[in-house]
């Protein structure tokens, strides 16, 4: 009774904010504010909006605080809103880190202000400071803070003393400040201070936070205490993740609506998890059994729904729980598949067929993707396939009516269109099928029949290294790889960084000389938001693997079918401008680092085969993760960084990762610290063991280069470099005692090393190899420039310097990674030859938007012209891009298997009109027709030149919008329109394969009439105006001509006050035509033809545009600024037919 | 620009078949009750979802329901996570034309398209029985348009088709697409211009559009309804560049209304497609016109608003934050959010009744009542004061609905239709 009536005369009398941070309470990413504005004398109470992830991770369902993310109160918030002589703050907070931070403050931004409170921690103790007019109060608790436990802190002032509790108990008290609490600038903010820098945000768990306009007693923070005690969790929360050797979660959807949980302990114990719908954990599933490798089903998972999940841990009968994770059924990519489905045929073949579907499947290995049946029969072996390997199925048949008939049989099964479909077609050698595409081919009624089909186009449709079963010798026909293609295995092609891997694309340059593949999953919501700057994806064997957040996703390339998916919680890393990515692949497994751990993962199948440990770091007091994973021969070279090191933030624009280094250390430097390694590794990539290892300095992970046998890195000596706690490293030091360091990869011997010599303010720098070379690229900030320093990789001896100016300095401008292709080095905006420096192209392909470049054999891959994915070719420096493609910020498209792949990875952007999908893009046979000509408009007439596309290739076209085939008109010389028009065209191989239609749209303009002038005189007239500005119309002017001029010269008219001139008249023009006019000026000018306004330039910048006009007399004026001198105004003109002249004098007239 | 299109599949003597076979169907369907029929996605080319038939909503229950082997396929998965770098929380998607089979409805026949099995079926809506089953090349994914004893509609395959009501026969298919290989798409294979506007039917021509690759031209259509034939008045093909045509389409006196999903509705001169222009406010596949010849769209590029616009001028006119859906009568428009259910006057503004809503998916009317999709259960509400005035159990989440001839139809993310009758 007692209890209550105190809680509720606190309650009554001062509560003025109050916020509860679960799930419940959150409502577009605000937290409300529960204060009731009845028992206070606030007017107003406001919510709190969050700034970065929202995560509730405990089963208390408790807001889980990473470091990223912090709160703002309302806008609307000022300092009248708060109490200057009486305030207590209180917090249930848990503090998982050993920085600084806030809790919750109302302080100014700078804190040389000094105005507000602040209720935060120093990094061991909890503390609280105010800053009264003329004096400061600063306490800290007496008891230091265990990470991981839940706190009751709670702080006051009566207008002379200030006090600190911790758990209800009085920790420290002082009087140093006295009088109102000055809030000056103040700003209200939780789990940051009004800095809001990286560095100060809270790391941990917020439960509640109350502020009352009123001094709490003891006894009020007792009760307060005790009463919320209950709702918090006793036991501190076990991470699973931080726990040393214990590792996980991951998670793998099945079929059946089920998904695997597995993770690993440090010592054997039960298997025990709890779910339930996203938000809470109300289920819970445990296998007694002790084990350090548990692995929990959680059964019935609801179609496009999303879980909570949290492991549970259990020693000596107490229990602790992990954050929870997010279970998604929407990324089931498995569900499809209809497991228990009955089957329509019966007897001996039907058994027969089982039996061939299961020799094929066994002999063909891990059976996934696409499969073709070409004669399929009764598709009972289509069937089969499907059924026992989940397969996707194509029965393709020349009978209509079988076709019928089978799809209703398939259909009464329950398997059509999921698992197998039937089409009819008119020929087996003339499949509508890409070539490239099926992971298995088969003929059912060949296999079961013995029917004989013309089945020669089946190699063709294969995918590489696919096998097709065609005859019933059940003798599989394999296809080879496709020539010249090529994997993408690390970051940048290969870990010798170049980006570029040696994928030819057979040749194409331009996206006209390649087609979709295919198109699909993964969507955007798969996927990190566009700007973060994720690791690349790579593609091994015909396999392309895909970071999303915090999931791998493996598709096959060719056919964009996804293999396998793995939900891998804590596998974010970003910004790969300053730190190496996370993954590797090889023919056999993909490494990924996760946290203090890599991962083998099988690349058929998505099994975890191993985990291994990096190296031990330095100092045993410190926790170290996985840093940079390269694979070289049987080796892993890995690196040991710092927890914490690499940046996994991906909330606002901070986390664009776009900054210089302006202001080291201030909050404008976010994101542009170097992650770096203490230690740089090599394991053996079966069992792990470390081979050798090379510490003793911090090695920066963007340099790192593995090549021919060799290791090349730089690294840094400096000793306070060495001693800083941080290995995101944004000291200038970091650019002392600079070493390019070459290591035996076999044994970690030293070969070479060279000194070096780097400026300090480097936003980026990489290190990449070429042909015997070693490619060092910094950007410098105070200079705006790249420097390209090429060594020879044998002795580290020098071979040629360059530098030149960025693009720009925004939107990667100043931070593009280069690319070593063809004996090149391109950095934008230049071409080098690898050699000896020179300059050979200055007209590299420009980026546009945040991205990076990745090349072929013969073109470069990259974010281009309007932003879209493009491609620019390196022979005669041409461009073309996607419309509407987009790729994420940094490296997301690849050349290779043959093709150029394009993960989604621009999802996210609310902006943009973006495609938004995956897809692949494979080079032609034979490319469409092109013309020869742009001009797609004309006056009367035009010829039409198409261009052959491929040697002894027969173009055929119509002009009637009919789709030209092998019976057109053959295309022997230019095609005169004299209309409106479209050519359609194809081009034809011998053989008869033939290219994609292409589409040339050509609009006829209908001339403007001539003026008709009784006896123009020679010469224009001019006027004088007062305008400063070009006049809106020319209909608006009421012109008083002072004179006649031969020509449009400012200079030479008279000098006067008036601040422009308008010539007006009449020019003569030679025939009927499109005419394109030109305006140049040192001022501002412009130019009527016709009364049209056709051109605005300023300063020199020319404009122009097309118009139609008949032979003969045209009203035109010229307007001119006389600002200042006008020097060089001209004017010229050109049609389809004439090049660029001059208006004359002789072509001017006037009425 | 007309043109003559050489995949055009025409059946001899379909139009005879069509008119015996259509009385066949009446004929055996028996007594159809009172009411009005839902012959197109969202009841007719304004896509209003508004049926003036009265009902008496507490006299219905489950009659039958439809279970699909296979879930729908989407075409597109999504809405991005988050856009974190603007920090906007909760995308909306924008291109969810076929999160479930939508269904039209005529007499006592139902039909749907279905985005996993590439077919088209016929149901007797009295008892869920199968009448007929048609087999397309790709997944159908918008809801069937029935005219004059006809079934209209499109396909991945690239095909827009017509078929005999009553039969399932087909009367004629047309592409106007060049001949190209398919490309698998998420396990099946399309065209690269596939039809995904579904096919629109007024006057006697039937729109559609084909393409989805902005790169590549796409095709906008109108053909004779009867034949297929790209030759007549009012028919033309009209190629287009950097569009995506995807969503049911819309249609006044002179304009074609295409949604584009992740870019804002395109709008053409209906009589001889020529493009005018876009409409403001974003992208998204949620359409309608008013009565007085607004049109809404949405849910836009960000955490969701559906955007009114003279469909004239095309200028913007209001917003309305958070919207999924829409109705729009003579004298009010409701309005659907993620909480709640609000009535509207169309002139002030003013709301007139707020209810709050757990069933934010979806919403039509049926004479004085509401029906507003949710997960797992529909929920009728008096159109004159907002009340709750029954809810319908259903599988999964109920972003398909229809009204027609006292039967509610509703379609769920599981692939279930569910139909609830007296």
């Amino acid at each position: 009774m007692v209890l209550s009536l105190c809680m509720s005369q606190l309650i009554h009398a001062a509560v003025i904010d109050q916020w509860t941070f679960n799930y419940r309470s959150v409502k577009n990413g605000a937290f409300t504010n529960s204060s009731r504005p009845k028992f206070s004398e606030k007017a107003k109470t406001f919510n709190a909006t969050t700034h970065g992830p929202v995560d509730f991770t405990k089963i208390t369902s408790t807001l889980r605080l990473t470091g990223e993310t912090f709160l703002t109160v309302d806008e609307a918030f000022t300092a009248n809103d708060m109490p200057s002589d009486s305030l207590s703050i209180e917090a249930w907070v848990m503090i998982d880190s050993d920085s600084a931070g806030t809790v919750i403050a109302c302080s100014a931004p700078n804190t040389a202000a000094a105005s507000g409170w602040n209720l935060g921690f120093d990094g061991s103790h909890f503390t609280f400071t105010l800053h009264s007019a003329n004096a400061s109060a600063a306490i800290e608790s007496k008891h230091q803070i265990t990470p991981g436990t839940w706190y009751h802190l709670a702080a006051s002032y009566d207008g002379s003393v200030a006090s600190l509790y911790l758990d209800s108990e009085l920790e420290s008290q002082s009087d140093t400040a006295g009088g109102p609490i000055n809030y000056k600038d103040a700003v209200y903010t939780i789990a940051s201070d009004a800095a809001a820098t990286s560095a100060q945000k809270l790391h941990g768990g917020l439960f509640r936070i109350k502020v009352h306009n009123a001094t709490l007693s003891a006894e009020d923070v007792r009760v307060s205490f005790v009463t919320a005690g209950p709702v918090m969790s006793p036991e501190p929360v076990v991470y699973f993740e931080n726990t040393g050797a214990s590792a996980g979660p991951w998670l793998v959807f099945a079929a059946d609506n089920s998904a695997i949980v597995s993770w690993e302990t440090q010592t054997p114990m039960p298997s025990i998890l709890i779910y339930g719908p996203e938000g809470s954990l109300d289920e819970r599933i445990e296998n007694s059994t002790k084990t350090q490798k548990h692995s929990i089903k959680i059964p019935n998972l609801r179609h496009n729904a999303r879980y909570s999940y949290a492991l549970v841990s259990s020693v000596a009968g107490k229990e602790a729980v992990s954050n929870n994770y997010l279970c998604d059924t929407f990324f089931n990519y498995n569900k499809a598949r209809q497991e228990q489905s009955t089957s329509p045929f019966s007897g001996k073949r039907a058994e027969a067929a089982a039996q061939s579907a299961e020799k094929i499947i066994a002999k063909i290995g891990n059976a996934k993707g696409l499969c073709l049946d070409i004669g399929s029969g009764d598709a009972a072996l289509a069937y089969e396939i499907a059924r026992q390997s989940g397969m996707k199925v194509i029965a393709v048949d020349t009978d209509a009516k079988n076709v019928a008939k089978l799809r209703k049989t398939l259909r009464s099964a329950g398997v059509y269109g999921a698992q197998v479909t039937v089409k009819h077609v008119d020929s087996y050698t003339t499949l509508p099928f890409k070539d490239n595409t099926f992971n298995l081919i088969v003929s059912g009624s060949a296999l079961l029949d013995g029917r004989q089909h013309d089945l020669t186009q089946a190699e063709s449709l294969l995918r590489p290294s696919a096998m097709a079963f065609l005859d019933n010798s059940l003798e599989p026909k394999p296809k080879g790889s496709v020539a010249a293609s090529a994997d993408w295995t690390h970051q940048y092609g290969g870990a010798h960084n170049a980006s570029y891997e040696g994928e030819s694309l057979s040749g194409a340059t331009s996206i006209d000389e390649l087609d979709v593949q295919w198109i699909g999953r993964p969507g955007p919501r798969a996927m990190v938001d566009r700007n973060s700057r994720v690791p690349a994806p790579l593609s091994v064997g015909g396999r392309l693997f895909t970071q999303g957040y915090n999931r791998i996703i493996a598709q096959d390339a060719y056919n964009g079918t996804i293999l396998w998916s793995l939900e891998l919680p804590n596998s974010i890393r970003m910004n790969m401008p300053r730190d190496a990515a996370n993954w590797c692949a090889d023919d056999e497994a993909l490494y990924i680092a996760v946290r203090d751990k890599c991962l083998k993962i099988d690349v058929e199948n998505g099994a975890i085969l191993s985990l291994f440990n990096p190296a031990d770091g330095p100092d045993n007091n410190t926790d170290y993760d996985w840093g940079y994973i390269a694979q070289s021969g049987d080796q892993i070279i890995g690196s040991t960084v710092k927890t914490g090191a690499s940046y996994t933030g991906f909330w606002s624009g901070e986390n664009w990762y776009d900054q210089h280094m302006p202001g080291y250390g201030d909050a404008q430097g976010y994101g542009a610290g170097k992650v770096s390694s203490d230690i740089i590794f090599a394991a053996d990539r079966n069992s792990g063991e470390i081979v050798w290892q090379h510490d003793g300095s911090v090695i920066l992970n963007t340099t790192i280069t593995s090549a021919k046998g060799q290791l090349y890195f730089i690294e840094c000596r400096n000793r306070q470099i060495l001693k800083a706690a941080n290995r995101r490293i944004i000291d200038k030091r970091l650019f002392q005692d600079l070493y390019l360091v070459s290591i035996d990869e076999q044994d970690g011997t030293k070969v070479w090393e060279r000194k070096l010599k780097l400026p300090s303010d480097i936003p980026v720098l990489y290190l990449a190899y070429g042909e015997g070379s070693l490619v060092l690229v910094t950007s410098v900030d105070s200079k705006k420039s790249y420097e390209i320093m090429v060594y020879d990789s044998a002795n580290g001896n020098r071979k040629w310097k360059k530098s030149h100016l960025w693009p720009s300095d925004n939107h990667s401008g100043h931070m593009q990674h280069q690319v070593v292709v063809n004996g090149m080095v391109y950095v934008e905006p230049l071409g080098y030859d690898l050699t000896d420096g020179t300059v050979l192209t200055e007209n590299m392909g420009r980026h546009e938007g945040c991205a990076t470049y990745a090349a072929s054999s013969n073109a470069l891959i990259y974010r281009g012209r309007g932003r879209r994915i493009a491609m620019w070719d390196m022979a005669d420096e041409s461009f073309s891009a996607w419309d509407r493609l987009r790729p994420g910020c940094w490296l997301t498209t690849i050349p290779a298997a043959g093709m150029v792949l394009s993960p989604e990875a621009g999802g996210g952007c609310s902006c943009g009109n973006w495609m938004e999908t995956s897809l692949a893009f494979a080079p032609l046979p034979c490319p469409p027709p092109a013309v020869e000509r742009s001009r797609n408009r004309f006056v009367e007439s035009l010829d039409v030149t198409l261009t052959v596309p491929k040697d002894g290739a027969v173009i055929r076209y119509t002009l009637d919008g009919s789709h030209p085939d092998s019976e057109s008109p053959e295309y022997r010389t230019p095609v005169r329109v004299t209309e409106s028009s479209t050519i359609l065209a194809r081009a034809y191989l011998p053989g008869g394969a033939s290219s994609p239609e292409s589409a040339h749209r050509y609009h006829e303009i209908i001339p403007e009439e001539a003026v008709s002038v009784e006896s123009p005189q020679k010469g224009i007239r001019y006027a004088y105006l007062d305008a400063t500005e070009l006049p809106a119309s020319l209909e608006s002017l009421n012109l008083e001509f002072s004179g006649t001029a031969e020509y449009f010269d400012p200079s030479s008219l008279d000098s006067n006050s008036k601040k422009a001139v308008m010539f007006s008249g009449l020019i003569e023009l030679p025939e009927n035509a499109l005419y394109s006019f030109h305006i140049a000026s040192n001022e501002q000018a412009a130019l009527y033809i016709g009364g049209k306004k056709i051109g605005i330039p300023k300063g020199g910048s020319v404009q122009q545009a097309e118009i139609g006009l008949k032979k003969g007399l045209h009203k035109i004026s010229v307007f001119s600024s006389r600002n200042n001198t006008v020097s060089d105004l001209t004017i010229e003109y050109s049609t389809d037919g004439i090049e660029k002249l001059p208006v004359t004098d002789a072509m001017l007239m006037h009425e | 620009m007309k043109s003559l299109k050489l995949k055009r599949y025409t059946v001899p003597f379909a139009g005879l078949a069509t008119v015996i076979l259509v009385s066949l169907m009446l004929s055996s369907c028996g007594s159809i009750p009172d009411g009005e029929d839902w012959p197109t996605f969202r009841h007719d080319t304004q896509r209003s979802g508004v049926s003036s038939e009265s009902i008496d909503v507490t006299s219905l229950s489950e009659s039958w329901a439809y279970h699909s082997p296979a879930a729908p396929n989407p075409a597109w998965s999504g809405p991005a996570k988050w856009d974190a770098y603007a920090k906007v929380n909760g995308l909306r998607s924008m291109r969810d034309y076929d999160s479930v089979f939508h269904v039209a409805s005529v007499g006592n026949s139902m039909f749907f398209g279905s985005s996993a099995e590439n077919t088209v079926t016929c149901i007797d809506a009295r008892n869920g029985d199968e009448r007929w089953v048609y087999f397309t090349d790709g997944p159908v994914r918008i809801a069937p348009t029935y005219s004059d004893g006809r079934l209209y509609f499109g396909s991945d395959d690239g095909f827009a088709y017509c078929l005999d009501a009553g039969t399932g026969e087909l009367i004629w298919k047309f592409s106007p697409s060049p001949e190209e290989p398919l490309i698998p798409n998420n396990g099946a294979f399309i065209s690269q211009w596939p039809v995904r506007t579904g096919v629109m039917l007024t006057d006697g021509t039937a729109y559609f559009g084909a393409g989805m690759l902005p790169w590549k031209n796409s095709y906008l259509c109108a053909v004779d309804a009867k034949t297929g034939s790209t030759e007549g008045e009012n028919c033309f093909t009209e190629m287009l560049d950097i569009m995506t045509l995807e969503g049911a389409m819309l249609a006044s006196d002179s304009r074609l209304y295409v949604t584009q999903g992740r870019v804002p509705p395109a709008v053409f001169d209906r009589s001889n497609g020529d493009f005018l222009g876009q409409l403001p406010g974003g992208g998204g596949v949620f359409a309608l016109i008013t009565p007085d010849s607004r049109i809404m769209h949405g849910p836009g590029n960000k955490t969701g608003w559906i955007t009114e616009s003279d469909s004239e001028s095309r200028e913007r006119i209001a917003q309305y934050p958070l919207g999924n859906a829409m109705l729009a009568t003579e004298d009010r428009y409701y309005i659907l959010t993620d909480t709640s259910l609000s009535a509207v006057d169309p002139e002030t503004r003013d709301k007139l009744w707020t209810s709050r809503s757990n069933h934010p998916f979806t919403i039509i009317m049926a004479g004085n009542i509401i029906f507003a999709g949710g997960d797992k259960s529909v929920a009728a509400y008096n159109a004159d004061d907002g009340s709750l005035l029954k809810t319908f159990d259903v599988d999964g989440r109920a972003h398909g609905l229809a009204f027609s001839r006292g039967r509610l139809y509703v379609s769920t993310d599981t692939g279930s239709i569910h139909c609830f009758s007296r």
